[in-house]
This record gives structure tokens, C-alpha cells and sequence, in this order.
């Protein structure tokens, strides 16, 4: 569902000269399959993850959604940044009608969908208030609805739960399992490596842009001869966390 | 439809915005009938004030020629005998001091001592010169008369003036001048807020990269924001121009000779739709222009770097057209922000040619899509999705 081809981007820097922030990156994440991807800040999780939802174009190999490049297959996914933003003016409601009116939802299913969501991730009491008076657990169960307003079989979330308690952050990675349950294809970055153990089903680690080690947790322990996932990251990644 | 969607959520964006908000509408509807009410009520005040208030004025006695008493008291002022006009005044005595001399020839010398930081010796010293110009003319007729001079030969012409043209011209003419440059600046300064909240703003507080992630093409996403700070613009000039016309209407007290021609300002149904014609590619080209700069800017700070000199750029086209006797050539046509004003100016005085307009128009239409894909340009670089 969602795949990486022998990914490349290249940035140029003025002062910094050419820099490789994906170098032949390649993996899948197939349907009803949670992939974490791992790797210490500047590793190119973002650039990587900005090429599969169609923000980025690679200097070589390909991105795929569905088979189809990104930017003609926006429709198959939920894209979730890093720090996300929302629109601090609006409301929840109008954020969601926003998106899922752009992604072609007719009204009366989009009022269905976002009375499911609403309830699904408890934001019944805050859906008509500006989000510049959310606090952040609030704010980000609304960018994760904002993500899965049009229902879409894959799913890319860049640090779902970042800057979130204990409690708010494991809602989202419940809500994250249910969507796998639910069929969809989803690939998640993060530096809790907890979290990579309680949701994946694989990891890819990545470093300098480049792949390092890739597979399930006990294929990796036993790459490694590590037992805990923060060991095994450490041992592939060089120390460099 | 996704264009509707996004033009409803940037004009919802810019209307929960309280900069945009303040400098829209707040501004153009109080803050500008304020400053004016403030400014004529003090203006009437000072006048009347001026006009009441006795004018005293010192005079050197003993003056051979008969008539000045007379003829200063009638023009308002206070003549009263003294010996030292000059100290009068800088003592605070008198409004003004005359002083006179009679030379070796005959003739007579005035000399007048005013005030020019007093705002009463200034108006006295307009009424006093009123004055002695009926003096010197008396004097002479009676000088004349005396020696059996017939009038020819001492006044062997005199000048009239008169304006030809109708009050409804006049009005056009100065609200054409007035107009054309205030509605292109408006037009200018009225999408930057706008512009730098919806792009430069956009990409600050990290909303750009989901916006970037729904299923629409860029070009769909910037034409909407284009059209909703064109939008701004053109609703922030109209607000304006309605605001300084109410004003002008109910300051007939302390302008009454501006606001009886304005009432009488011709704005016909034709000259109304070149005006909006002239108006609606400027703003779209004013706000691409906006759009393409902001796109540059990560954070709405910088974005104001590099949109404010844009105001003072448009300054000198506009004010070109301001220049007495410029009219819209051809050539001048082409020049974007001065054809418009121009456009205005001829609408708005009815001198308005077709050929002129059509160019006019059809540059700044050409100005505009040039504008637009700059902006598409610059809004659809992958450097877009950095931030501060």
C-alpha cells in the first residue's frame, strides 16, 4: 500500500553544499500492517515520510500509493506531520469539514464521519470551540482526526505523540492499533522506543538517509543479540541517540 | 468546489484574524470618521474661534490719507492709535502693527508687523492687506478724479476671471485625483495583512505541510488564497473610499466649499463600471505580487520585510498620476498602478477615452496572469514546507 523505492533526495545548501537526506531508501508497508520508523533527529524520517505523502519529489527512485505515484493518490492517505499545526481560528467541526470537504466526502457522510470521530476520540466536548483554547492532548486528537476524516487506507503519523502525557499518548496508540484492525497500511516515526514495541509489527531503522537494519522485533534481536528495542536502535544506529 | 471550500476557510482565516480585521474595517469604519469628525470639529472651532475673537490692530496716527480707520474696522479688525506698532505685536498688544512713512516724493511707505507663529496674526494680516489695497485704489481714484484724469488713462484695463467649467467636472476633476491615487494604495495596503497571514502565517505556525497533504493541487490552493486577499483588497478600498465619502459629505462645516462640489461629484453608471473594471485586475495582480513575496517569508515578520516596501514602491506610479495636465496615453496605459489611477481620474471626470482604457486594461489583465503564475512559482517550491 505504501512504498518506498530505492528513495533519494538531495538538498542544496548554499553554505552547506549538497547534502543526501534519503539515499536509496526502499521498504513497504502493506495493508493491516503498522510500520515504526526509527532513526535519531536529521536521519531523513521526515524527508522519507514527506516523499511518500507527495510533499517532496525524489531526485531518484520512486514513492507509491496504491501502486500510483503520491501526488495523484492524495485520497489514499492520512498524512500526519511532526509539529503539527492546525488552523488555531477554527473549530474542530470546521478543521474536519475543511479537509474532508477537499477530499470530495458528500456532506451528509462527512457529518457521519466526523460525529464518529468526534466520538471515537472523545472530543465531544471541545468540537465548536476555537482550537487556540485546546490544550495540546486535545489539539492533537483533532490533528489525528483531521488525518482520518476521509477514511483513507493508509496512513503516514510523524511523531503521533509528540509532547503528549502518558495517558493522552496511549489513546492515540490504541486509536493507531484500531486502525490497523481496521485494515489500514500505516507507517509511524518515532523516538519512543516503547511505543515502536507496543504498536509495530516491523521496524525500519534509519541513519544518515540510508537503511540500517529492517524487520520485526525478534528478527532484530536476533540480529543484534540485543533483547530491548532502545539496545538494539543503539547497537544499529552507532550510539548516536 | 474545493476552490469554494478553501476560499470560504482563507476569508473565515482573515475575518477571525483581529490584524486583518483592524486594518480592514475597523480603520476605514471608526477610526478614519473619527479622526476626520476630530479634525474638522477642531478646524471649525479654531476658525470660528479666529473669526470672533476682536483683532486688535496698532496703528501709527496721523495718517494724511482718510479711509483706513473705516476700512479696517469694516474688514473686522481693531485700529488703535500707537505709537510703537512693532512693540504692540511683540508685546501681544495688537494682532498687527502698521507703520508709515511719507518719502521725500510724496508717496507712502506701509509696513506691516505680524506674528507669523500666531495663527490670529496671520488671518489679520490677510484682512489688512485687503485694506490697504481698497486704500491705494480710493486714493488714486480720488487723485485722478481730482486732476480730471479720465478713467482710461489710469486704469487703462482690468482682468475677470471666470472658471468655465461645470461644478460637476470640477468635482470629478479633485475626487479623480483624490480617488485614483488613494484606491491603488489601498488596493495595495489592503491585501498585505491578508497575504502575509495566509502564506508567510501559514507556514509559521506549521498549518502549510497539512494543507499540502489534502488532495488538491497547488494551483487550486493559491488561487484561493490569491482571490481571498484580492477580495481583501478590493473590500478594504471600497470601505475606505465609502468611509472618506461619508466623511467629506458631513464636513460641510469646516470645508463647506469642498463638500458642496463633492455632492455635486458626476459618478455615472458607465464611469462606476470602468472604475471597478480598472480595479479588479490591480487587485488581482496586487495580491499575486503579495502572495508570490510572502511565499518567500517563513515567519509573518519577515514576510513584512519584504512586503512593506511594496507600499512605497506603488507610491510614485500613483502619484504621477496626480501631476496636473497628465493624461492617459498609450504608452502610459502600459505602466501598471499608474494606468489605473489614471483610469479612475478619467472615469470619475468624464474624460475617459476608450482606446486608452481597453489597453489599459488588457495590460493589467496580461500583468495579473504573469503575476498569478509568479505566485503559483513561488507557492510551489518543496522550500515552502520550511519554517522557522
Amino acid at each position: 500500500m505504501i512504498e518506498a523505492r530505492g528513495l533519494c533526495k538531495v538538498f542544496k545548501d548554499k553554505k552547506k553544499g549538497e547534502l543526501r537526506a534519503v539515499d536509496g531508501v526502499s521498504f513497504a508497508v502493506n495493508k493491516g500492517e503498522i510500520v515504526a520508523l526509527l532513526g535519531p533527529n536529521g536521519a531523513g524520517k521526515t524527508t522519507t515520510m514527506r516523499l511518500l505523502a507527495g510533499l517532496l519529489s525524489p531526485d531518484g527512485g520512486e514513492a507509491l500509493l496504491g501502486g500510483r505515484p503520491p501526488a495523484e493518490a492524495k485520497e489514499f492517505l492520512g498524512f500526519l506531520p511532526a509539529d503539527s499545526g492546525l488552523y488555531n481560528r477554527l473549530t474542530p467541526r470546521e478543521v474536519l469539514t475543511i479537509f474532508g470537504r477537499l477530499s470530495g466526502i458528500p456532506k451528509e457522510d462527512l457529518a457521519k464521519r466526523i460525529n464518529y470521530l468526534s466520538e471515537r476520540l472523545g472530543m465531544g466536548g471541545f468540537m465548536d470551540a476555537r482550537i487556540s483554547r485546546l490544550s495540546t492532548g486535545m489539539r492533537q486528537r483533532v490533528a489525528v482526526a483531521r488525518c482520518l476524516v476521509h477514511d483513507p487506507p493508509a496512513l503516514i503519523m510523524d511523531e503521533p505523540t509528540k509532547g503528549l502525557d502518558v495517558e493522552s499518548a496511549r489513546a492515540v496508540e490504541s486509536f493507531i492499533l484500531e486502525m490497523r484492525g481496521e485494515g489500514k497500511a500505516i507507517l509511524v516515526s518515532t523516538h519512543i522506543m516503547e511505543e515502536a514495541e507496543f504498536i509495530a509489527d516491523r521496524v525500519v531503522v534509519i541513519t544518515r538517509g540510508r537503511i540500517v537494519a529492517e524487520g520485526t522485533i525478534p528478527e532484530l534481536k536476533r540480529m543484534t543479540g540485543k533483547e530491548k528495542l532502545r539496545e538494539i536502535y543503539l547497537a544499529l544506529v552507532g550510539g548516536e541517540e | 468546489m474545493r476552490f469554494r471550500v478553501l476560499l470560504f476557510k482563507e476569508i473565515k482565516e482573515i475575518l477571525r484574524d483581529r490584524r486583518a480585521i483592524i486594518s480592514m474595517i475597523l480603520i476605514p469604519l471608526i477610526a478614519i470618521p473619527l479622526i476626520f469628525l476630530a479634525v474638522s470639529y477642531f478646524t471649525a472651532s479654531s476658525v470660528s474661534r479666529i473669526e470672533n475673537s476682536p483683532h486688535p490692530v496698532a496703528l501709527r496716527p496721523g495718517l494724511p490719507l482718510s479711509g483706513l480707520d473705516s476700512l479696517l474696522s469694516r474688514a473686522g479688525l481693531s485700529p488703535f492709535p500707537s505709537d510703537s506698532p512693532r512693540k504692540a505685536v511683540e508685546n501681544k498688544e495688537a494682532d498687527l502693527g502698521i507703520w508709515w512713512e511719507r518719502l521725500d516724493d510724496g508717496t507712502f511707505v506701509f509696513t506691516i508687523y505680524h506674528d507669523a507663529s500666531d495663527e490670529a496674526s496671520g488671518y489679520s494680516l490677510g484682512k489688512a492687506k485687503e485694506a490697504l489695497d481698497s486704500l491705494k485704489e480710493m486714493t488714486l481714484r480720488s487723485n485722478m478724479e481730482a486732476l480730471g484724469a479720465p478713467v482710461w488713462l489710469w486704469r487703462p484695463l482690468s482682468v475677470k476671471e471666470e472658471n468655465v467649467a461645470p461644478p460637476q467636472r470640477m468635482a470629478g476633476y479633485i475626487m479623480g485625483i483624490l480617488l485614483g491615487y488613494l484606491m491603488v494604495l489601498l488596493v495595495f495596503t489592503g491585501g498585505m495583512y491578508p497575504a502575509m497571514d495566509l502564506v508567510a502565517g501559514e507556514r509559521e505556525r506549521h498549518t502549510i505541510e497539512i494543507l499540502l497533504s489534502a488532495p488538491v493541487p497547488r494551483r487550486i490552493i493559491v488561487a484561493a488564497k490569491i482571490s481571498a486577499v484580492a477580495l481583501s483588497s478590493l473590500v478594504t478600498g471600497l470601505l475606505n473610499l465609502t468611509s472618506y465619502g461619508l466623511c467629506f459629505t458631513f464636513i460641510g462645516n469646516a470645508f463647506p466649499d469642498l463638500a458642496s462640489l463633492l455632492s455635486q461629484m458626476p459618478m455615472s453608471l458607465r464611469g462606476f463600471l470602468a472604475l471597478l473594471l480598472s480595479v479588479v485586475p490591480l487587485a488581482l495582480m496586487a495580491a499575486s505580487v503579495e502572495v508570490a513575496l510572502a511565499s518567500y517569508a517563513k515567519s509573518y515578520r519577515e514576510a513584512q520585510t519584504y512586503l512593506t516596501p511594496l507600499s512605497l514602491i506603488v507610491i510614485f506610479p500613483a502619484m504621477a498620476s496626480m501631476l496636473p495636465g497628465s493624461q492617459l496615453t498609450p504608452l502610459g496605459a502600459l505602466v501598471p498602478v499608474y494606468n489605473t489611477a489614471m483610469t479612475i481620474k478619467g472615469a470619475l471626470m468624464g474624460s475617459l477615452e476608450p482606446w486608452p482604457f481597453i489597453l489599459s486594461l488588457a495590460a493589467n489583465s496580461v500583468y495579473a496572469a504573469g503575476a498569478t503564475l509568479l505566485a503559483a512559482k513561488a507557492f510551489g517550491r518543496e522550500g515552502i514546507l520550511k519554517a522557522d
